[in-house]
C-alpha cells in the first residue's frame, strides 16, 4: 500500500514537472546562425491571420479549389482563400469548429476526416451552407484519459487508410489501450493495429518512397528525435505499451523486452520486432521537437531538393530536410538544416499547388524560439539554387554526396574537406541520452565525378548503428561560394552489402 | 497692450484656479482623497511603514494614470517633480502623505510653476529649469512635458504660481487605502536611499555633429568617390575601392527598369534640370556647361537609352481612394516621416525645410513602380539610404496610392508627353551618359567605372563641383556649411577616424539620428513626435519613441544586434514605428563599432553556490512575491494584462549583463523615457526579506533567473485576459474537450439563450447542465492544454456518471472507463449549430437532441431533450437513468424533484420509477422499445 502509493506520487510529480514546467537541462538551443544566407534563396512569407482570433494550425490541406485547410489546436478547422498568392491577402472563413486538436486532416471525395484527440472523424457539409454540419465518428478505439494523448493522423494511404500514432499517457505511461500505438483506420471505420512502441509521436505521413513514416521525439528509450518507419507489427522502441497485445490477437505475442542501459544495434538483435529510426536528428543541432513533415513533390517549383522531406520543428522554429533510403532491408538515410528564423513553434507544414511550402503552429505549452504566439507562413523559393549538400547515400565502403551545384573539384578531391565523426546514442529508459561512443572515421578517398555534382567517398571506420556527422567547412562551388549549411547526419542503421 | 496683459493674465488665472476649485468641489466627499484626509498625516504614515507593500507601490508610481515617473524621474534635473531619491533623509514621514493627499501645502522649493504671457500673447505654464541672461527654458505642464525655450525680451508677464503642478485628488486614482499606503511606502523607501546627486544634468543642449563626420557623411551622401579616388586607400589596408572610415564608392538608383517605373517625360525633365524639377535632390547637374537648348537635347537622347535598357512601357494606373486612406495612416505612422514631411489633408508637405524631398511623386511614378519600389527600395537603390521599411506589397501598395493620389491639375498636362522610342537617339544617349560622367555612379551592367577625375586628397577646396562656379563638373547645391564641412573632411583625410567617430558617419550617412538619439546628437525633434505613435499607451514614451543610441553596444549583446539590423529582429510590437533596414552591407559594421567604443563600468556579479537555489530566488523576485516584474513584462510572448513590457524570455539573449546591472539599478538614469520604477532606488533593495535584502545578490539572482530565457519558470502571479467561449444570438457554442466530471471525450454545447450542457461522448450521458455564459476554455486552450473546460454562467447540475441508456436488470458496473456495449458515432448540427448526439448500444441507434427554450425567467428557462431509438427488433431490456447528488421525489404526475433544484418532466408515455440503490436514489425510466423507432422527450428546469 506504502509503495502504491509512493508510486502514484512519483507519477504525479513527474507528470506535472515534466508537462507544466519543464526542467530542461540545457539551454533551448542556437539557431544554425545561418538566416541571412538563407534568406537569398528562401524567403519566408507572411500569411497574415485575421485580428483577434488565434489560429494554432495543427494541421493543413489544399482543397480542389485551391484553398488552404486549416486544422487548428483550438478545434477550428478554417478554409483560407488566397493563402498562395504571391503576396497573399487571405479570406479566412471557419468552416467547422469544437473539435479537439485537430491535428490530421485530409479532404476527399466531398468530406474532410480529421483525426483528433478523441477519434478520427468524417466532416461533411450536407445542406452545401459551406460550414460542417455532420460529424460522423470514424474510430474513437482507443482510450483516452490525459490531455497529453495527443493523436496525430496521416493523410489517407491509396488505400484510403489513415494511420494515426498515438502519444503514451502523460508522455511516460500507456494507461488505456493503445497508447503508444499506430492504429490504421480503413475508410470504413475499421481499426486494425499497425504497431507498438510508440513514445510521442508528432508528424506522420509516407516518406518519398511512399512508405508510412512519423516523427518520433526525444525521451525514455529515444535518445534523439528520429523519424521512423511504421513497420506492419513492428516496435518502435518504447516497451511500456506492451500490455495491449492481448487486445490485438493479429499481432501476435508481444515482444521480448528490450534491456535498458544498452544501444539500439545491440537490442535490434535480440528483440526481432524493434525496428530501428531511420533518420536521428541530433539533439539542438537538429532541432529538439521535431514535427509535422511532408515530401516535396513540386516538380522542383521548390528548388532542387524535389522528392525530399521537409520536417519542421517545434522548438526551435526550423525547417529540415530529410532524405531515406532502403539498405539490407533496413530504412535509414540523413538529415539536413534547411531554413531557420520562423516565427513561432512549428507543428505542420504543407506544400501549395505552387510549390511553395506553408509552416504554421504555435509556442503554446513548451519553449519556442520563435517569437510569436502563433503564425503561418510561406517559404518561397527565390529562384536562386543554393550551394548545398543535397543528398547523401550509404555505399559498402563509404557514401555518396550529392550537390545542388558542382562543386570545386579540387577541394572536393581533397579528402581533408571532408570531416566526419560518428556517435550513437545510449538506448534506455531513461529521459534521452549523451551521444556516446564517439569515433572518428577517416576519408581516404575523394573522387569527384564529371560533372562535378557528386562526390564519392571512401571512409576507413564506418560504424553501423551509428549517426555519422558530415562537416564540410572548407567545401567550395568553383567560384568560391561555401556552402549554406556545411553540415549534415547519416544514421547508418546498415552498411550496404555491396 | 501692458494694460490689457495684466488682466488677461488675471483672467486667465483665475479661469484656471477656479477650474481647479470645480475639480476640487465635484471630489465626492467620500471619495478616497476624503476619506484618508479625515486621518491624520501621522497615523497614514505609520500605517504604510509598518504595512505598506513597496513592491505594488512601485507599480503603481510607473502605472500610465499616475504617472509618476513623467515627472519624478531618478536622476532627472529636469523634470517637473524632483527626483525623489533627493528629497532628504531628514524629511518627517508624514511629508509623503501631505504631498500626494495637499499637495500645494508646501511646494518644494525650485518645483513651483509659473505662467508666462509672452508678446504674441501665448500661455506658458511650466516649471523654469533653466535660465540665463537671455532667455528662460521652461518644462511645460502639458501632457508632453515639452521643454520650451522662452526668450526673456518676449515675456510679457510671468506670474509664480500658488498651486503645485502635481494633481490634487491623485489619491482618488488608487483603488483602497491599501494601494495608498503601498505608494506611501514606496516613496519613504526611495527618500530611505537618498544619495547625493552626482549626476545632476543641465538641460542638454543637442550636441553639434562634428564637422569631419559631417563632411564625410556628405561625401558619401554624393558618391564623391565614384569620380575622386581616394588615394590613402592603403591606410585602412582594406582594398582598392574603400577608402578610410567606412567610405565606400557606391551606386547611385539602377536605371535598367527606370522607364517602367517613371514616366519618360518627368525623366526627360529631371535630367535637364534637376534641382528645378526636384528641389534639394542629390543627383547634379551634369550639363552646367551646356546651353539651355543643348542640355534639353541631350535629356531627351539619354531618356531614349533608358527606354532602350528594358521593353517595358510606362503605364500610369488609377489610384483606389481607399487604399490611398489606408497609406495616409501608414506614411505617417510606420516611420516615413521621420525624414520625409509629414503631409496635411489637402497632401501639402508641412515640415518641407528639414525634410528629404520626395518631389512631385504624382508626375513621376506609376502605382506598381512606386510600390516596387516601396517594397524592396535596395534593388533600385543599393546606397542604402532609402530604407526598407518592412513593407508586404498590400502595404507598399496602399502608401503608393496615398503618395500618388493627389494628382495636382497643373500636372496633369505634363502626363501625357510620352516618347516614342528612337533607337538612334538612344545611341546617342548612351555616349551622352558615358561622356557626361552619368556612368560614374549609375553603374551599367557592361561598364567599367573607374574614378578618373582628381584623386580625393588632391582636390581643391575651392574649386570645380566644391565652387559656386559651373563647368564641366557635376552641378551640386551645396550650403556654404555643407561645403566647409566637405573641406574639412578632405583636409583631414589622413587622420583616422576614431571607432566612435566612424559609428557617428554612419548614423549621419543612414540618418538613423533621425530617430535615434545618441550621446547628445539626434533624436525625434517635437514637431515629428506626434507621427511616433504606439498601440499601448501604459508604456509611456518608451512605448513609441525608438531607443536612444547612447551606450548600446554595452547593452544589446552583439549576436542580437546582428539580428535587429541586419535582419529586421523587433520585440516591440506596440510601436507602430518601424526599425527600417539598410542593407547589411552598410549597417553590419555597426555591430562591432559598437561593441568596441561603448563601455559601461564592469560588474563582478554575486557568485551563488547553489546554481539551481538561485534560479528559483530569481523567480520569485521576478515573481508576484517579489518584485513582480510579471505584472507588467511579457512572459513567453505572452503580453501582461497591464502593459506588453519586453519579454523576460529574451533579456538573456539580448543584454550585455553591465547593462542589465546599471538598469535595474536606475532606470530612468540610463532610459529616460522609461516607465519601469526602481526597485533599488538609490542602490538600496525595498524587498529587503529576499536574500537579506543585499541589492547585488538580488539584481544578480534576477540574472541568474533570466539566464534561462525561453525555458525560464514560469513565475508567480502570471495572469491571463480570461477568454470566453459564448453561444450567439442564433448558433450554438461547442466545444469537444475536457470538462470537469468527465473523462477526455467531452462536448460542452452553449445553447443560445443562456442555457449549457457538457455531454460525455464515452459514457453517453449529460454530464452537467448550467445556467447563463457557457465556458472559460482557458483550461484547454492555454499552455499544454492541461486542464478542463469552465463552466461559466451558474446553477451548475451535476450528474452521475455511468450511461444513460443500459439494461434495465443488469447495467454496467460503472468505473471511470469506458462502457463495453456503448458506441459513440458522431453528431450532426441543425442550421443553429444545435448538435444531436448519436450513439449506439448494440443494434439500437440513439439520437439525442436537447436545446434551451428560454422561459419568461430565467428559473422558467428549461432545457428540452428529445432521444429518438431506432432498433431492428422489439427489445424491453433496457432502461433510461437520471442520477444526480441528492433525493428523488415525486412533484407532479410525470413530473419529479432530484435534489434540491432539478425538476425533470418525462412524457406522458413513459412510467416513471423512482428507485433507490446503495448509490442514492435516481429516475428509473423502462423502456419498451418496438422494431423501428421510438421516443423518450425529457425537460429539466433548475
Amino acid at each position: 500500500m506504502m509503495i502504491l502509493r509512493l508510486a502514484n506520487r512519483l507519477a504525479l510529480s513527474l507528470a506535472i514537472t515534466c508537462c507544466v514546467l519543464p526542467l530542461w537541462a540545457e539551454t533551448l538551443g542556437e539557431y544554425w546562425d545561418t538566416g541571412e544566407e538563407e534568406s537569398k534563396y528562401y524567403r519566408i512569407v507572411e500569411i497574415p491571420m485575421p485580428e483577434g482570433i488565434a489560429i494554432e494550425a495543427g494541421s493543413f490541406e489544399v482543397m480542389p479549389d485551391n484553398q488552404l485547410a486549416i486544422g487548428t489546436r483550438r478545434g477550428d478547422i478554417f478554409l483560407v482563400d488566397g493563402a498562395f498568392d504571391k503576396n497573399p491577402q487571405p479570406k479566412y472563413k471557419r468552416f467547422a469548429h469544437g473539435l479537439d486538436e485537430v491535428m490530421g486532416l485530409s479532404y476527399q471525395d466531398g468530406a474532410f476526416v480529421v483525426t483528433q484527440q478523441t477519434e478520427v472523424t468524417r466532416i461533411t457539409d450536407e445542406n452545401k451552407d459551406g460550414r460542417a454540419d455532420h460529424f460522423r465518428t470514424l474510430s474513437d478505439v482507443w482510450g483516452f484519459r490525459n490531455y497529453h494523448e495527443f493523436a496525430f493522423g496521416s493523410k489517407p494511404d491509396p488505400a484510403g487508410n489513415i494511420w494515426v500514432a498515438l502519444c503514451l499517457s502523460k508522455s511516460y505511461h500507456s494507461d488505456v489501450p493503445f497508447r503508444g500505438w499506430c492504429l490504421k483506420v480503413t475508410p470504413d471505420g475499421k481499426t486494425l493495429p499497425v504497431c507498438s512502441g510508440i513514445r510521442s509521436p508528432c508528424g506522420i505521413g509516407p516518406n518519398e518512397h511512399g512508405v508510412m513514416f512519423y516523427a518520433e521525439s526525444q525521451g525514455p528509450w529515444n535518445g534523439s528525435c528520429s523519424l521512423k518507419v511504421l513497420e506492419q507489427g513492428g516496435f518502435m522502441g518504447h516497451p511500456v505499451s506492451f500490455k495491449w497485445y492481448d487486445l490485438a490477437k493479429e499481432m501476435g505475442e508481444k515482444p521480448v523486452e528490450p534491456n535498458t542501459r544498452s544501444r539500439l544495434l545491440t537490442e535490434r538483435k535480440r528483440v526481432k520486432e524493434l525496428v530501428p529510426y531511420a533518420v536521428v536528428f541530433p539533439y539542438i543541432k537538429m532541432g529538439r521537437s521535431i514535427s509535422g513533415y511532408m515530401v516535396d513533390r513540386t516538380g522542383g517549383k521548390f528548388g532542387p531538393f524535389e522528392n525530399q522531406m521537409f520536417i519542421t520543428d517545434f522548438s526551435l522554429s526550423v525547417v529540415m530536410r530529410a532524405t531515406t533510403e532502403k539498405v539490407n532491408g533496413v530504412w535509414q538515410g540523413a538529415c539536413y538544416p534547411f531554413r531557420e528564423g520562423l516565427a513561432t513553434g512549428l507543428l505542420t507544414c504543407q506544400f501549395t499547388p505552387q510549390g511553395d511550402l506553408i509552416v504554421g503552429g504555435t509556442n503554446r505549452g513548451w519553449p519556442v524560439r520563435g517569437p510569436r504566439e502563433f503564425a503561418i507562413q510561406r517559404l518561397d523559393w527565390t529562384g536562386v539554387v543554393p550551394f548545398e549538400i543535397k543528398r547523401i547515400n550509404a555505399r559498402p565502403d563509404g557514401f555518396l554526396l550529392t550537390f545542388t551545384k558542382p562543386v570545386d573539384p579540387d577541394i572536393a578531391s581533397d579528402p581533408a574537406t571532408f570531416s566526419m565523426q560518428t556517435f550513437t546514442h545510449v538506448y534506455q529508459q531513461g529521459y534521452g541520452s549523451p551521444e556516446v561512443d564517439q569515433t572518428k572515421p577517416r576519408v581516404v578517398k575523394a573522387q569527384v565525378s564529371n560533372d562535378g555534382l557528386q562526390v564519392r567517398l571512401k571512409v576507413e571506420g564506418l560504424v553501423q548503428g551509428h549517426v555519422h556527422e558530415f562537416d564540410l567547412e572548407p567545401m567550395r562551388e568553383p567560384g568560391g561560394g561555401k556552402l549554406v549549411h556545411e553540415n549534415a547526419y547519416y544514421t547508418l542503421n546498415e552498411i550496404p552489402n555491396n | 497692450m501692458r494694460i490689457f496683459s495684466m488682466t488677461v493674465l488675471a483672467f486667465l488665472g483665475a479661469c484656471w484656479n477656479s477650474d481647479l476649485f470645480a475639480q476640487a468641489n465635484a471630489v465626492a466627499s467620500n471619495s478616497l482623497s476624503k476619506q484618508l484626509q479625515r486621518e491624520t498625516a501621522t497615523d497614514l504614515a505609520k500605517a504604510a511603514r509598518e504595512s505598506g507593500d513597496p513592491v505594488q507601490g512601485a507599480i503603481l508610481f510607473s502605472q500610465k494614470k499616475f504617472n509618476c515617473v513623467g515627472c519624478h524621474a531618478q536622476n532627472a534635473a529636469n523634470l517637473l517633480g524632483s527626483d525623489l531619491t533627493q528629497v532628504g533623509l531628514d524629511v518627517p514621514d508624514e511629508y509623503f502623505v501631505e504631498s500626494i493627499l495637499l499637495p500645494s501645502k508646501v511646494i518644494k522649493k525650485g518645483f513651483e510653476t509659473v505662467t508666462i504671457l509672452d508678446i504674441d500673447g501665448r500661455v506658458l505654464k511650466g516649471r523654469i529649469v533653466d535660465k540665463n541672461a537671455s532667455q528662460y527654458v521652461l518644462r511645460d505642464t502639458s501632457p508632453e512635458q515639452r521643454l520650451i525655450t522662452v526668450p526673456r525680451d518676449s515675456v510679457e508677464e510671468l506670474k509664480l504660481d500658488t498651486k503645485s503642478s502635481m494633481p490634487e485628488a491623485l489619491a482618488d486614482q488608487l483603488a483602497n487605502r491599501k494601494e495608498f499606503l503601498d505608494l506611501i511606502k514606496y516613496l519613504m523607501d526611495i527618500a530611505a536611499s537618498s544619495t547625493p546627486n552626482t549626476s545632476a544634468q543641465t538641460v542638454q543642449s543637442d550636441r553639434k555633429l562634428d564637422p569631419q563626420v559631417q563632411g564625410l557623411a556628405l561625401l558619401q551622401q554624393h558618391h564623391c568617390t565614384n569620380c575622386h579616388a581616394s588615394d590613402v586607400a592603403s591606410v585602412s589596408g582594406s582594398g582598392s575601392v574603400e577608402i578610410p572610415h567606412g567610405l565606400k564608392a557606391r551606386s547611385a538608383p539602377d536605371l535598367t527598369l527606370a522607364t517602367s517605373r517613371i514616366d519618360p517625360a518627368y525623366i526627360q525633365r529631371f535630367i535637364a534640370d534637376p534641382q528645378a524639377v526636384k528641389p534639394a535632390t542629390n543627383m547634379p547637374q551634369m550639363m552646367d556647361n551646356l546651353a539651355p537648348a543643348e542640355r534639353k537635347t541631350t535629356a531627351v537622347a539619354i531618356t531614349h537609352y533608358l527606354l532602350s535598357l528594358n521593353d517595358q512601357t510606362f503605364h500610369r494606373e488609377a489610384v483606389n481612394a481607399e487604399a490611398a486612406s489606408r497609406g495616409e495612416r501608414l506614411f505617417h505612422s510606420v516611420g516615413c516621416v521621420a525624414c520625409h514631411s509629414p503631409r496635411n489633408s489637402d497632401g501639402i508637405e508641412e515640415i518641407p525645410d528639414d525634410s528629404v524631398p520626395l518631389g512631385n511623386l504624382s508626375s513621376k511614378y506609376n502605382v506598381s513602380g512606386l510600390t516596387g519600389f516601396l517594397e524592396n527600395p535596395h534593388a533600385i537603390r543599393p546606397s542604402g539610404r532609402m530604407p526598407n521599411l518592412n513593407l508586404n506589397h498590400w502595404e507598399a501598395l496602399d502608401i503608393a496610392s496615398y503618395l500618388l493620389h493627389t494628382v495636382k491639375p497643373s500636372d496633369a498636362g505634363q502626363h501625357s508627353a510620352a516618347l516614342v522610342f528612337d533607337r538612334s537617339q538612344a545611341a546617342i544617349g548612351k555616349a551622352k551618359f558615358r561622356d557626361l560622367g552619368c556612368i560614374q555612379c549609375h553603374h551599367m551592367e557592361e561598364s567599367t567605372t573607374v574614378p578618373t577625375a582628381i584623386k580625393l586628397s588632391k582636390l581643391r577646396p575651392d574649386q570645380g563641383c566644391l565652387s559656386d562656379a559651373t563647368g564641366v563638373w557635376p552641378g551640386y547645391s551645396l550650403s556654404a556649411t555643407q561645403r566647409d564641412a566637405i573641406q574639412t573632411a578632405i583636409g583631414k583625410l589622413d587622420d583616422q577616424l576614431s571607432t566612435s567617430q566612424q559609428i557617428t558617419m554612419t548614423l549621419q550617412t543612414l540618418r538613423c539620428y533621425a530617430c535615434h538619439e545618441r550621446d547628445g546628437i539626434g533624436g525625434i525633434s517635437n514637431e515629428r513626435n506626434p507621427f511616433f505613435l504606439t498601440t499601448n499607451e501604459n508604456l509611456g514614451p518608451q512605448g513609441r519613441i525608438p531607443p536612444p543610441l547612447t551606450k548600446v553596444g554595452a547593452k544589446l549583446k552583439p549576436k542580437w544586434m546582428r539580428q535587429v539590423l541586419v535582419s529586421g529582429r523587433a520585440i516591440r510590437p506596440y510601436m507602430e514605428t518601424r526599425m527600417p533596414q539598410y542593407g547589411t552591407e552598410h549597417v553590419a559594421h555597426l555591430v562591432d563599432l559598437f561593441q568596441q567604443t561603448d563601455e559601461l563600468p564592469q560588474v563582478t556579479m554575486h557568485k551563488f553556490d547553489d546554481p539551481k537555489e538561485i534560479r528559483k530566488v530569481g523567480t520569485e523576485l521576478v515573481g508576484s512575491g517579489g518584485l513582480n516584474c510579471i505584472a507588467c513584462h511579457t512572459f513567453q510572448q505572452q503580453p501582461a494584462l497591464t502593459m506588453p513590457a519586453v519579454d523576460l524570455t529574451d533579456m538573456a539573449d539580448r543584454l550585455h549583463k553591465e547593462w542589465f546591472f546599471a538598469y535595474m539599478r536606475s532606470p530612468q538614469a540610463i532610459s529616460p523615457n522609461t516607465v519601469m520604477p526602481s526597485f533599488w532606488p538609490g542602490g538600496k533593495a525595498i524587498r529587503k526579506e529576499i536574500l537579506n535584502g543585499d541589492t547585488d545578490q538580488q539584481i544578480s539572482a534576477v540574472w541568474e533567473y533570466l539566464q534561462d530565457g525561453r525555458q525560464a519558470r514560469v513565475p508567480r502571479g502570471l495572469r491571463r485576459e480570461p477568454i470566453e467561449l459564448l453561444a450567439d444570438n442564433d448558433r450554438a457554442a461547442m466545444l469537444r474537450r475536457s470538462y470537469q466530471g468527465i473523462g477526455k471525450r467531452g462536448i460542452g454545447v452553449g445553447y443560445p439563450g443562456g442555457v449549457n450542457l457538457a455531454f460525455d461522448a464515452e459514457q453517453l450521458r449529460i454530464a452537467m447542465i448550467w445556467k447563463g455564459k457557457f465556458a472559460d476554455p482557458g483550461g484547454v486552450w492555454r499552455s499544454q492544454g492541461h486542464g478542463t473546460v469552465r463552466p461559466l454562467g451558474s446553477n451548475l447540475i451535476r450528474f452521475q456518471t455511468g450511461p444513460e441508456l443500459d439494461s434495465s436488470e443488469s447495467p454496467w458496473v460503472v468505473d471511470d472507463g469506458r462502457p463495453p456495449q456503448h458506441r459513440f458515432t458522431g453528431y450532426f448540427l441543425d442550421e443553429m449549430d444545435r448538435p444531436t448526439f448519436t450513439y449506439q448500444l448494440d443494434e439500437i441507434k440513439v439520437q439525442d437532441f436537447a436545446h434551451g427554450v428560454k422561459g419568461a425567467t430565467p428559473e422558467a428557462t428549461s432545457l428540452n431533450r428529445q432521444l429518438v431509438f431506432s432498433s431492428n427488433r422489439a427489445r424491453n431490456d433496457l432502461a433510461f437513468r437520471i442520477r444526480t447528488e441528492g433525493s428523488v421525489t415525486k412533484e407532479a404526475a410525470n413530473r419529479f424533484r432530484l435534489g434540491n433544484s432539478l425538476s425533470i418532466e418525462v412524457d406522458k408515455d413513459h412510467q416513471v420509477n423512482i428507485v433507490k440503490d446503495s448509490a442514492g436514489s435516481h429516475l428509473h425510466i423502462p423502456l419498451n422499445l418496438p422494431s423501428g423507432k421510438s421516443e423518450l422527450t425529457l425537460r429539466y428546469t433548475w
